[in-house]
Protein backbone atom coordinates (compact mmCIF):
# COMPACT_ATOMS: atom_id res chain seq x y z
CA UNK A 1 0.00 0.00 0.00
CA UNK A 2 3.05 2.23 0.57
CA UNK A 3 3.80 2.02 -3.15
CA UNK A 4 0.28 3.10 -3.96
CA UNK A 5 0.61 6.09 -1.65
CA UNK A 6 3.76 7.18 -3.49
CA UNK A 7 2.06 6.89 -6.86
CA UNK A 8 -0.94 8.88 -5.66
CA UNK A 9 1.37 11.58 -4.32
CA UNK A 10 3.20 11.75 -7.67
CA UNK A 11 -0.11 12.21 -9.48
CA UNK A 12 -1.19 14.95 -7.11
CA UNK A 13 2.13 16.75 -7.52
CA UNK A 14 1.83 16.44 -11.30
CA UNK A 15 -1.66 17.91 -11.17
CA UNK A 16 -0.36 20.78 -9.05
CA UNK A 17 2.23 21.86 -11.63
CA UNK A 18 -0.33 24.10 -13.32
CA UNK A 19 -0.81 26.33 -10.27
CA UNK A 20 0.48 29.92 -10.48
CA UNK A 21 2.52 31.54 -7.78
CA UNK A 22 1.91 35.01 -6.52
CA UNK A 23 4.72 37.54 -6.50
CA UNK A 24 6.46 38.21 -3.22
CA UNK A 25 8.78 41.07 -4.16
CA UNK A 26 8.55 44.24 -2.14
CA UNK A 27 7.07 46.74 -4.54
CA UNK A 28 4.53 49.54 -4.73
CA UNK A 29 2.67 50.73 -7.82
CA UNK A 30 0.43 53.65 -8.65
CA UNK A 31 -1.58 54.84 -11.63
CA UNK A 32 -1.94 58.58 -12.25
CA UNK A 33 -3.78 60.62 -14.85
CA UNK A 34 -1.56 63.64 -15.31
CA UNK A 35 0.20 65.62 -18.04
CA UNK A 36 -2.61 64.62 -20.41
CA UNK A 37 -1.69 60.96 -20.19
CA UNK A 38 -1.86 57.97 -17.87
CA UNK A 39 1.19 57.01 -15.83
CA UNK A 40 2.06 53.72 -14.18
CA UNK A 41 4.84 53.92 -11.62
CA UNK A 42 6.42 50.94 -9.85
CA UNK A 43 9.18 51.18 -7.26
CA UNK A 44 10.91 48.27 -5.56
CA UNK A 45 12.60 48.03 -2.18
CA UNK A 46 11.95 49.27 1.35
CA UNK A 47 11.51 52.90 0.24
CA UNK A 48 8.97 52.05 -2.45
CA UNK A 49 6.00 53.77 -0.81
CA UNK A 50 7.98 56.91 -0.05
CA UNK A 51 9.27 56.90 -3.63
CA UNK A 52 5.77 56.74 -5.07
CA UNK A 53 4.57 59.61 -2.92
CA UNK A 54 7.55 61.72 -4.00
CA UNK A 55 6.91 60.86 -7.65
CA UNK A 56 3.22 61.76 -7.46
CA UNK A 57 4.03 65.10 -5.87
CA UNK A 58 6.64 65.81 -8.53
CA UNK A 59 4.28 64.91 -11.37
CA UNK A 60 1.63 67.22 -9.89
CA UNK A 61 4.19 70.02 -9.62
CA UNK A 62 5.38 69.59 -13.19
CA UNK A 63 1.85 69.30 -14.55
CA UNK A 64 1.01 72.60 -12.88
CA UNK A 65 4.13 74.24 -14.35
CA UNK A 66 4.44 72.78 -17.84
CA UNK A 67 0.85 72.55 -19.08
CA UNK A 68 0.08 74.97 -21.90
CA UNK A 69 -3.61 74.67 -21.07
CA UNK A 70 -3.69 75.38 -17.35
CA UNK A 71 -4.23 79.11 -16.84
CA UNK A 72 -1.91 79.26 -13.85
CA UNK A 73 1.05 77.37 -15.31
CA UNK A 74 4.48 78.83 -16.00
CA UNK A 75 4.13 77.98 -19.70
CA UNK A 76 0.71 79.64 -19.86
CA UNK A 77 2.20 82.82 -18.36
CA UNK A 78 4.97 82.82 -20.96
CA UNK A 79 2.35 82.37 -23.68
CA UNK A 80 0.47 85.43 -22.41
CA UNK A 81 3.56 87.62 -22.74
CA UNK A 82 2.33 89.31 -25.90
CA UNK A 83 5.83 90.28 -26.99
CA UNK A 84 7.05 91.43 -23.56
CA UNK A 85 9.76 89.62 -21.58
CA UNK A 86 8.37 87.17 -19.01
CA UNK A 87 10.48 86.22 -15.96
CA UNK A 88 11.34 82.52 -15.71
CA UNK A 89 13.02 80.59 -12.92
CA UNK A 90 16.15 78.50 -13.28
CA UNK A 91 14.31 75.26 -13.96
CA UNK A 92 12.22 76.73 -16.76
CA UNK A 93 15.20 78.54 -18.27
CA UNK A 94 17.21 75.31 -18.30
CA UNK A 95 14.32 73.36 -19.82
CA UNK A 96 13.84 75.92 -22.58
CA UNK A 97 17.55 76.11 -23.25
CA UNK A 98 17.72 72.34 -23.78
CA UNK A 99 14.58 72.30 -25.93
CA UNK A 100 15.83 75.19 -28.07
CA UNK A 101 19.18 73.43 -28.48
CA UNK A 102 17.28 70.50 -30.03
CA UNK A 103 15.50 72.97 -32.32
CA UNK A 104 18.85 74.02 -33.72
CA UNK A 105 20.37 70.57 -33.72
CA UNK A 106 17.44 68.90 -35.52
CA UNK A 107 17.05 71.61 -38.14
CA UNK A 108 13.76 72.73 -36.61
CA UNK A 109 12.18 69.26 -36.52
CA UNK A 110 11.60 69.70 -32.79
CA UNK A 111 9.96 73.07 -32.22
CA UNK A 112 8.43 73.96 -28.86
CA UNK A 113 6.62 76.94 -30.45
CA UNK A 114 4.27 74.52 -32.25
CA UNK A 115 1.37 75.23 -29.88
CA UNK A 116 -0.67 77.57 -32.13
CA UNK A 117 -0.79 74.78 -34.72
CA UNK A 118 -1.62 72.14 -32.09
CA UNK A 119 -4.52 74.34 -30.95
CA UNK A 120 -5.70 74.98 -34.51
CA UNK A 121 -6.01 71.22 -35.14
CA UNK A 122 -8.02 70.89 -31.90
CA UNK A 123 -5.71 68.41 -30.16
CA UNK A 124 -5.67 70.02 -26.68
CA UNK A 125 -9.45 70.22 -26.41
CA UNK A 126 -10.22 67.21 -28.63
CA UNK A 127 -12.47 69.50 -30.68
CA UNK A 128 -10.74 68.28 -33.82
CA UNK A 129 -10.76 70.28 -37.07
CA UNK A 130 -8.70 70.60 -40.24
CA UNK A 131 -7.29 74.10 -40.83
CA UNK A 132 -7.34 75.28 -44.45
CA UNK A 133 -4.21 76.25 -46.40
CA UNK A 134 -4.56 79.97 -45.61
CA UNK A 135 -4.75 79.23 -41.90
CA UNK A 136 -1.75 76.90 -42.10
CA UNK A 137 0.23 79.67 -43.82
CA UNK A 138 -0.67 82.07 -40.99
CA UNK A 139 0.34 79.46 -38.43
CA UNK A 140 3.74 79.04 -40.06
CA UNK A 141 4.37 82.72 -39.36
CA UNK A 142 4.16 82.16 -35.60
CA UNK A 143 5.75 78.70 -35.33
CA UNK A 144 9.42 79.55 -35.17
CA UNK A 145 11.65 78.22 -32.42
CA UNK A 146 14.47 80.38 -33.70
CA UNK A 147 12.56 83.50 -32.64
CA UNK A 148 12.37 82.61 -28.93
CA UNK A 149 14.51 85.08 -26.99
CA UNK A 150 15.84 83.42 -23.86
CA UNK A 151 18.12 85.70 -21.89
CA UNK A 152 19.05 84.27 -18.52
CA UNK A 153 15.96 84.82 -16.43
CA UNK A 154 13.46 86.06 -19.01
CA UNK A 155 11.90 84.66 -22.13
CA UNK A 156 10.22 86.69 -24.87
CA UNK A 157 7.87 85.40 -27.53
CA UNK A 158 6.65 87.49 -30.44
CA UNK A 159 2.89 88.23 -30.40
CA UNK A 160 0.94 85.15 -31.49
CA UNK A 161 3.69 82.72 -30.56
CA UNK A 162 2.99 80.05 -27.92
CA UNK A 163 5.08 77.36 -26.29
CA UNK A 164 4.14 73.72 -25.88
CA UNK A 165 6.52 71.49 -23.93
CA UNK A 166 4.47 68.38 -24.71
CA UNK A 167 7.28 66.88 -26.76
CA UNK A 168 9.71 66.93 -23.83
CA UNK A 169 7.57 67.20 -20.70
CA UNK A 170 7.07 63.49 -20.01
CA UNK A 171 10.73 62.77 -20.65
CA UNK A 172 11.71 65.53 -18.23
CA UNK A 173 9.24 64.20 -15.65
CA UNK A 174 10.76 60.71 -15.94
CA UNK A 175 14.25 62.12 -15.42
CA UNK A 176 13.08 64.04 -12.35
CA UNK A 177 11.41 60.95 -10.83
CA UNK A 178 14.55 58.92 -11.43
CA UNK A 179 16.58 61.65 -9.68
CA UNK A 180 14.23 61.65 -6.70
CA UNK A 181 14.18 57.87 -6.44
CA UNK A 182 17.96 57.69 -6.66
CA UNK A 183 18.24 60.25 -3.84
CA UNK A 184 15.92 58.04 -1.76
CA UNK A 185 18.12 55.02 -2.39
CA UNK A 186 15.68 53.23 -4.69
CA UNK A 187 17.74 51.10 -7.06
CA UNK A 188 15.01 49.41 -9.07
CA UNK A 189 11.88 50.89 -10.62
CA UNK A 190 9.83 51.11 -13.77
CA UNK A 191 8.00 54.17 -15.09
CA UNK A 192 5.45 54.11 -17.88
CA UNK A 193 4.43 57.69 -18.60
CA UNK A 194 1.90 57.19 -21.37
CA UNK A 195 4.16 54.85 -23.33
CA UNK A 196 7.36 56.67 -22.39
CA UNK A 197 9.18 53.93 -20.50
CA UNK A 198 12.01 54.59 -18.09
CA UNK A 199 13.84 51.78 -16.30
CA UNK A 200 15.73 52.62 -13.12
CA UNK A 201 18.54 50.18 -12.45
CA UNK A 202 17.98 46.52 -13.19
CA UNK A 203 15.01 44.37 -12.23
CA UNK A 204 14.89 43.38 -8.55
CA UNK A 205 16.43 39.99 -9.41
CA UNK A 206 19.34 41.76 -11.11
CA UNK A 207 18.33 40.89 -14.66
CA UNK A 208 17.70 43.32 -17.52
CA UNK A 209 14.31 44.85 -18.12
CA UNK A 210 12.62 43.77 -21.33
CA UNK A 211 10.68 46.55 -23.02
CA UNK A 212 8.44 45.82 -25.98
CA UNK A 213 7.87 48.27 -28.82
CA UNK A 214 4.29 48.41 -30.02
CA UNK A 215 3.34 47.38 -33.52
CA UNK A 216 1.73 50.53 -35.02
CA UNK A 217 -0.61 48.35 -37.04
CA UNK A 218 -1.71 46.03 -34.23
CA UNK A 219 -2.07 47.40 -30.71
CA UNK A 220 -2.04 43.92 -29.22
CA UNK A 221 1.34 43.06 -30.71
CA UNK A 222 4.92 44.22 -30.44
CA UNK A 223 7.46 44.64 -33.23
CA UNK A 224 10.39 43.79 -31.03
CA UNK A 225 11.74 44.07 -27.51
CA UNK A 226 14.80 45.85 -26.12
CA UNK A 227 16.69 44.50 -23.10
CA UNK A 228 18.63 46.78 -20.78
CA UNK A 229 18.73 48.70 -17.55
CA UNK A 230 19.00 52.40 -16.64
CA UNK A 231 17.42 53.38 -19.93
CA UNK A 232 14.56 55.39 -21.36
CA UNK A 233 12.58 53.87 -24.22
CA UNK A 234 10.37 56.50 -25.86
CA UNK A 235 8.16 55.99 -28.90
CA UNK A 236 6.40 58.50 -31.15
CA UNK A 237 3.73 56.99 -33.38
CA UNK A 238 1.04 58.30 -35.67
CA UNK A 239 -1.44 55.92 -34.02
CA UNK A 240 -1.17 57.49 -30.57
CA UNK A 241 -3.62 60.34 -31.07
CA UNK A 242 -5.50 61.04 -34.24
CA UNK A 243 -8.89 61.74 -35.74
CA UNK A 244 -10.56 60.96 -39.04
CA UNK A 245 -12.42 63.53 -41.11
CA UNK A 246 -13.62 63.14 -44.67
CA UNK A 247 -12.04 59.70 -44.81
CA UNK A 248 -8.58 61.06 -43.96
CA UNK A 249 -6.84 60.30 -40.66
CA UNK A 250 -4.87 63.16 -39.13
CA UNK A 251 -2.36 62.40 -36.38
CA UNK A 252 -0.95 64.61 -33.64
CA UNK A 253 2.74 64.78 -34.59
CA UNK A 254 2.83 68.07 -36.46
CA UNK A 255 5.68 69.04 -38.76
CA UNK A 256 6.76 72.57 -37.74
CA UNK A 257 7.65 73.30 -41.37
CA UNK A 258 4.07 72.74 -42.57
CA UNK A 259 2.07 72.98 -39.33
CA UNK A 260 0.25 69.85 -40.55
CA UNK A 261 0.64 66.20 -39.45
CA UNK A 262 4.12 64.99 -40.40
CA UNK A 263 4.02 62.96 -43.60
CA UNK A 264 7.57 61.69 -43.45
CA UNK A 265 7.08 58.00 -44.11
CA UNK A 266 7.47 57.13 -40.42
CA UNK A 267 4.96 54.87 -38.70
CA UNK A 268 6.75 54.89 -35.36
CA UNK A 269 10.11 55.90 -33.98
CA UNK A 270 11.55 54.59 -30.71
CA UNK A 271 14.58 56.23 -29.14
CA UNK A 272 16.60 54.45 -26.44
CA UNK A 273 19.11 56.19 -24.21
CA UNK A 274 19.89 57.24 -20.65
CA UNK A 275 17.99 60.56 -20.70
CA UNK A 276 14.21 60.63 -20.83
CA UNK A 277 14.27 64.25 -22.01
CA UNK A 278 16.60 63.49 -24.91
CA UNK A 279 14.71 60.36 -25.95
CA UNK A 280 11.38 62.23 -25.81
CA UNK A 281 12.69 65.15 -27.87
CA UNK A 282 14.38 62.94 -30.44
CA UNK A 283 11.50 60.52 -30.94
CA UNK A 284 9.34 63.43 -32.10
CA UNK A 285 12.09 65.08 -34.15
CA UNK A 286 13.19 61.87 -35.89
CA UNK A 287 9.55 61.05 -36.72
CA UNK A 288 9.19 64.46 -38.36
CA UNK A 289 12.51 64.08 -40.21
CA UNK A 290 11.61 60.80 -41.90
CA UNK A 291 13.79 57.72 -42.18
CA UNK A 292 16.62 59.08 -44.35
CA UNK A 293 17.24 62.27 -42.37
CA UNK A 294 16.86 60.32 -39.12
CA UNK A 295 19.53 57.81 -40.19
CA UNK A 296 21.85 60.67 -41.14
CA UNK A 297 21.20 62.37 -37.78
CA UNK A 298 22.06 59.18 -35.90
CA UNK A 299 25.27 58.69 -37.89
CA UNK A 300 26.28 62.24 -37.03
CA UNK A 301 25.56 61.87 -33.27
CA UNK A 302 25.68 58.17 -32.25
CA UNK A 303 24.83 59.01 -28.62
CA UNK A 304 21.46 57.27 -28.65
CA UNK A 305 19.84 54.24 -30.24
CA UNK A 306 16.64 53.97 -32.22
CA UNK A 307 14.19 51.56 -33.81
CA UNK A 308 12.57 53.10 -36.88
CA UNK A 309 9.49 51.56 -38.45
CA UNK A 310 8.26 53.02 -41.72
CA UNK A 311 4.77 53.23 -43.14
CA UNK A 312 5.71 50.66 -45.77
CA UNK A 313 6.71 48.13 -43.12
CA UNK A 314 10.51 48.45 -43.14
CA UNK A 315 12.30 48.32 -39.81
CA UNK A 316 15.79 49.51 -39.07
CA UNK A 317 17.70 49.83 -35.84
CA UNK A 318 21.03 51.22 -34.74
CA UNK A 319 24.11 49.14 -34.02
CA UNK A 320 24.09 49.87 -30.28
CA UNK A 321 21.07 47.57 -30.01
CA UNK A 322 22.89 44.56 -31.43
CA UNK A 323 22.46 41.69 -28.97
CA UNK A 324 19.80 43.60 -27.01
CA UNK A 325 17.02 43.68 -29.59
CA UNK A 326 14.75 40.72 -30.26
CA UNK A 327 12.59 41.05 -33.35
CA UNK A 328 9.20 39.38 -33.51
CA UNK A 329 9.25 36.05 -35.35
CA UNK A 330 9.05 36.61 -39.09
CA UNK A 331 9.95 40.31 -38.93
CA UNK A 332 13.17 41.39 -40.56
CA UNK A 333 15.20 44.42 -39.63
CA UNK A 334 18.21 46.21 -41.04
CA UNK A 335 20.99 47.40 -38.75
CA UNK A 336 22.38 50.88 -39.24
CA UNK A 337 26.15 51.11 -38.85
CA UNK B 1 5.78 -19.21 -1.77
CA UNK B 2 3.19 -16.70 -2.67
CA UNK B 3 3.81 -14.83 -5.98
CA UNK B 4 4.54 -11.09 -5.47
CA UNK B 5 2.59 -8.99 -7.98
CA UNK B 6 3.38 -5.36 -8.81
CA UNK B 7 -0.14 -4.24 -7.83
CA UNK B 8 -3.04 -6.07 -6.27
CA UNK B 9 -6.37 -5.76 -8.14
CA UNK B 10 -7.65 -3.41 -5.42
CA UNK B 11 -4.58 -1.16 -5.71
CA UNK B 12 -4.97 -1.15 -9.49
CA UNK B 13 -8.56 0.02 -9.26
CA UNK B 14 -7.72 2.80 -6.79
CA UNK B 15 -4.81 3.92 -8.96
CA UNK B 16 -6.97 3.90 -12.09
CA UNK B 17 -9.60 6.02 -10.35
CA UNK B 18 -6.91 8.49 -9.20
CA UNK B 19 -5.36 8.65 -12.68
CA UNK B 20 -8.76 9.20 -14.27
CA UNK B 21 -9.57 11.91 -11.75
CA UNK B 22 -6.24 13.66 -12.40
CA UNK B 23 -6.75 13.43 -16.17
CA UNK B 24 -10.24 14.93 -15.89
CA UNK B 25 -8.93 17.71 -13.61
CA UNK B 26 -6.13 18.54 -16.04
CA UNK B 27 -8.54 18.59 -18.98
CA UNK B 28 -11.08 20.87 -17.31
CA UNK B 29 -10.89 24.60 -18.09
CA UNK B 30 -9.15 26.25 -15.13
CA UNK B 31 -10.26 29.29 -13.21
CA UNK B 32 -7.19 31.30 -13.97
CA UNK B 33 -7.79 33.86 -11.26
CA UNK B 34 -7.23 36.56 -13.86
CA UNK B 35 -9.23 39.70 -13.12
CA UNK B 36 -9.83 42.97 -14.86
CA UNK B 37 -9.03 45.90 -12.60
CA UNK B 38 -11.19 48.90 -13.40
CA UNK B 39 -9.92 52.30 -12.28
CA UNK B 40 -11.09 55.88 -12.67
CA UNK B 41 -8.61 58.69 -12.07
CA UNK B 42 -6.27 56.16 -10.43
CA UNK B 43 -8.87 54.90 -7.90
CA UNK B 44 -10.02 51.27 -8.15
CA UNK B 45 -13.73 50.97 -8.97
CA UNK B 46 -13.84 47.18 -9.09
CA UNK B 47 -12.23 43.89 -9.96
CA UNK B 48 -13.97 41.47 -12.31
CA UNK B 49 -13.06 37.82 -12.90
CA UNK B 50 -12.39 37.19 -16.58
CA UNK B 51 -14.23 33.87 -16.40
CA UNK B 52 -17.51 35.55 -15.39
CA UNK B 53 -19.03 37.28 -18.45
CA UNK B 54 -20.70 40.59 -17.62
CA UNK B 55 -21.17 44.20 -18.71
CA UNK B 56 -20.16 46.98 -16.34
CA UNK B 57 -21.36 50.53 -17.05
CA UNK B 58 -18.68 53.05 -16.08
CA UNK B 59 -19.12 56.76 -15.47
CA UNK B 60 -15.71 58.23 -16.27
CA UNK B 61 -14.30 61.66 -15.56
CA UNK B 62 -15.17 64.79 -17.56
CA UNK B 63 -18.68 63.53 -18.33
CA UNK B 64 -17.56 60.59 -20.48
CA UNK B 65 -18.94 57.08 -20.01
CA UNK B 66 -18.23 53.62 -21.35
CA UNK B 67 -19.05 49.97 -20.74
CA UNK B 68 -16.49 47.42 -19.61
CA UNK B 69 -17.34 44.09 -21.18
CA UNK B 70 -16.02 40.79 -19.83
CA UNK B 71 -16.49 38.05 -22.40
CA UNK B 72 -14.63 35.00 -23.68
CA UNK B 73 -12.04 35.25 -20.92
CA UNK B 74 -11.00 38.80 -21.82
CA UNK B 75 -11.95 42.43 -21.18
CA UNK B 76 -12.79 45.13 -23.72
CA UNK B 77 -14.60 48.44 -23.92
CA UNK B 78 -17.82 49.25 -25.76
CA UNK B 79 -20.08 52.29 -26.05
CA UNK B 80 -17.53 54.95 -25.10
CA UNK B 81 -18.77 58.52 -25.40
CA UNK B 82 -15.25 59.98 -25.51
CA UNK B 83 -14.07 61.73 -28.68
CA UNK B 84 -10.94 59.61 -29.21
CA UNK B 85 -12.51 56.12 -29.07
CA UNK B 86 -9.03 54.63 -28.71
CA UNK B 87 -10.33 52.61 -25.75
CA UNK B 88 -13.18 51.19 -27.79
CA UNK B 89 -10.92 50.21 -30.68
CA UNK B 90 -8.49 48.38 -28.38
CA UNK B 91 -8.38 44.62 -28.78
CA UNK B 92 -9.62 42.55 -25.80
CA UNK B 93 -7.01 42.06 -23.08
CA UNK B 94 -6.42 39.06 -20.84
CA UNK B 95 -2.73 39.06 -19.87
CA UNK B 96 -1.10 40.78 -16.91
CA UNK B 97 0.74 43.81 -18.29
CA UNK B 98 -1.93 44.68 -20.87
CA UNK B 99 -4.09 47.77 -20.43
CA UNK B 100 -6.92 49.67 -22.06
CA UNK B 101 -6.90 53.39 -21.32
CA UNK B 102 -9.60 55.99 -21.91
CA UNK B 103 -7.63 59.18 -21.49
CA UNK B 104 -10.54 61.65 -21.78
CA UNK B 105 -12.57 59.68 -19.23
CA UNK B 106 -9.52 58.86 -17.09
CA UNK B 107 -10.56 55.20 -17.05
CA UNK B 108 -8.10 52.35 -17.13
CA UNK B 109 -8.61 48.62 -17.37
CA UNK B 110 -5.66 46.40 -16.48
CA UNK B 111 -5.28 42.69 -15.79
CA UNK B 112 -4.01 41.09 -12.61
CA UNK B 113 -3.43 37.45 -11.85
CA UNK B 114 -3.31 36.43 -15.49
CA UNK B 115 -0.59 35.01 -17.65
CA UNK B 116 2.20 37.60 -17.71
CA UNK B 117 3.40 39.35 -20.83
CA UNK B 118 6.96 38.41 -21.65
CA UNK B 119 7.90 42.08 -21.62
CA UNK B 120 8.02 44.21 -18.48
CA UNK B 121 6.37 47.13 -20.30
CA UNK B 122 5.50 48.24 -23.82
CA UNK B 123 6.61 51.54 -25.31
CA UNK B 124 4.26 53.11 -27.78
Amino acid sequence: MKKLGCLALCLLLLAGCGARRGGDRQSQSATLFAMDTVMDLTAYGPKAQEALEAAEAEVDRLDARLSAQRPDSAVWEINQGGGAPVPVDGEMAALLERALAFYGDTGGALDVTIYPAVEAWGFPTRAYRVPDQAELAQLREVVNGGAVALTGDTVTLAPGMKLDLGAVGKGYAADRIVELWTELGVTSGLLNLGGNIHCLGAKPDGSDWLIGIRDPEDEGETLCAVAGCDMAVVTSGAYQRNFTQGGVTYHHILDPATCAPADSGAASVTVIGPSGFTCDALSTALFVMGPDRAAAYWREHRDFDMVYYTQDGALFYTSGLEGRLTLRDGLEGQMLT
Amino acid sequence: MRERRFLTPGEGIVLAVLALGAAVWLALPKRTGARAVLERSGAVLGRYALDAPQRVPVQGANGFSLTLVIADGAAHVEGSTCPDLICQRHVPISRTGEAIICLPGEVSVTIEGGERLEQDAVSG
